[in-house]
């Protein structure tokens, strides 16, 4: 039994022949491939490089919410359901509404102001502010207008 | 709402004001009254009242001419400030009715140089002359400015609409995706492009109205119809709305 345990230790001195660990090491460096530099091989590793850049920019876009135009990546604006700036838009409406409202009672009052100024006699547009004018006139403009000029020069 | 509408129309009227104050226009009616003054004194001989009456005529249809180029460049820096709308023909527009301009002063520097020759009766023929032109040409190219300024304010509108329908639609095909079997959505996006295809369609007949000059009534007409179903659709995007808010989880 003793000389069993004996022969185990032994095996701890076991060691390749150094001539042929030299000789397998060559071998083995022999058959691995190299890496040989080539103008391809730069390209690849610019282009691998660039690929994972723009990758990576892509998603920090999308997460972000940076890429709204497009449909397909970017993320869905509930902001666009916000009953605030529904309003704000429906009520930016209806002011321009109204302001087309005012726009056409100025244009209708203009005409109709011209037809009254085409239908009074010059002298009437002068002397409004003597006693010929009537009570319910309105009272001389201060100014006289292009048209109201022209009336009363072209007689 | 009021205030920005009271905010809104302030504004229009401050323009309108600052117009006013640069316009160098101070015909009064003791100008015209003079005339009569010179017709109805009796102690001119009637040559002296010949001249007097001439020369006033010419000087106050001068003036008149004058104040009538005033108010054309004015009108001009009115177009000129209109915020240029690619939209719908909008720049085209813009450089037609700029042309209509050039074209009305030109007739007033052809009107007053008639008056360096011009007798009594010619003066006459002149503000005549000047009647018609204005009545068949100025009053209606003054209109289609301002028209055309309400019109090119509304294009933010539309173009608002049109990024609020792209987002909608976004988000009624999400939660078709999430959730589907509510016809309702569909229903209700259809009724929305329907209506927003309907007032594109209005304003774009706007566009076209006053790109041929036709009537400012006609074309103020137009863009009140474009806006009435501009609004219309923002109705049914509110429709729409409230029933997207029923469906969200922080509303159940």
């Amino acid at each position: 039994m003793n000389h069993l345990l004996e022969t185990l230790k032994q095996f701890k001195n076991i060691t390749p022949d150094p001539a042929y660990k030299e000789s397998s090491k060559r071998a083995v460096l022999a058959t691995m491939p190299r890496e040989r530099w080539s103008a391809w091989r730069s390209v690849a590793a610019i282009f691998e490089t660039g690929v994972a850049v723009a990758l990576a920019v892509f998603f920090i876009l999308v997460v972000t919410g940076q890429l709204s135009g497009n449909s397909y990546v970017s993320p869905v604006q509930f902001s666009a359901i916000d009953p605030k700036t529904l309003n704000a838009e429906a009520q930016a409406v209806d002011i321009q509404i109204q302001l087309a409202n005012v726009a056409y009672q100025e244009s209708s009052t203009t005409t109709h102001q011209d037809t009254l100024i085409n239908a009074s006699t010059p002298q009437m547009v002068i002397i409004t502010s003597t006693t010929e004018a009537s009570p319910s006139s309105t009272p001389a403009p201060a100014t006289v207008s292009v048209d109201q000029a022209l009336k009363a020069l072209s007689e | 709402m009021a205030f920005m509408l009271a905010a809104a129309i302030a504004l229009k009227a401050g323009v309108v004001k600052a117009a006013d104050a640069t316009d160098a226009c101070t015909l009064t009616p003791a100008d015209f009254a003079a005339l009569q003054a010179i017709q109805n004194n009796p102690t001119l001989t009637p040559a002296e009242e010949l001249s007097q009456e001439l020369a006033l005529r010419k000087q106050l249809l001068a003036q008149t001419i004058a104040c009538a180029v005033q108010n054309t460049q004015t009108l001009k820096t009115t177009l000129d400030a209109t915020a240029p709308t690619t939209a719908d023909n909008g720049t085209a527009i813009q450089s037609q009715l700029s042309g209509k301009i050039d074209d009305a002063v030109n007739f007033y520097n052809i009107e007053s140089a008639k008056l360096n020759d011009a007798g009594i009766s010619a003066s006459q023929a002149i503000a005549k002359e000047m009647i018609a032109w204005r009545a068949a040409n100025y009053v209606p190219l003054e209109g289609d400015v301002n028209n055309f300024a309400l019109w090119s304010a509304n294009q933010a509108l539309f173009q608002t609409a049109q990024t609020r329908l792209t987002q909608t639609e976004h988000i009624v095909a999400f939660i078709e995706n999430a959730a589907a079997g509510n016809g309702n959505l569909s229903t209700g996006l259809q009724a929305i492009e329907s209506s927003f295809s309907n007032a594109r369609n209005d304003n774009v007949a706007a566009a076209t109205s006053l790109m041929q000059l036709q009537s400012p009534d006609q074309s103020l007409a137009d863009i009140q119809q474009s806006l009435q179903s501009l609004a219309d659709t923002y109705q049914k995007f509110s429709d729409l709305n409230k029933f997207i808010q029923t469906l969200l989880p922080t509303n159940q």
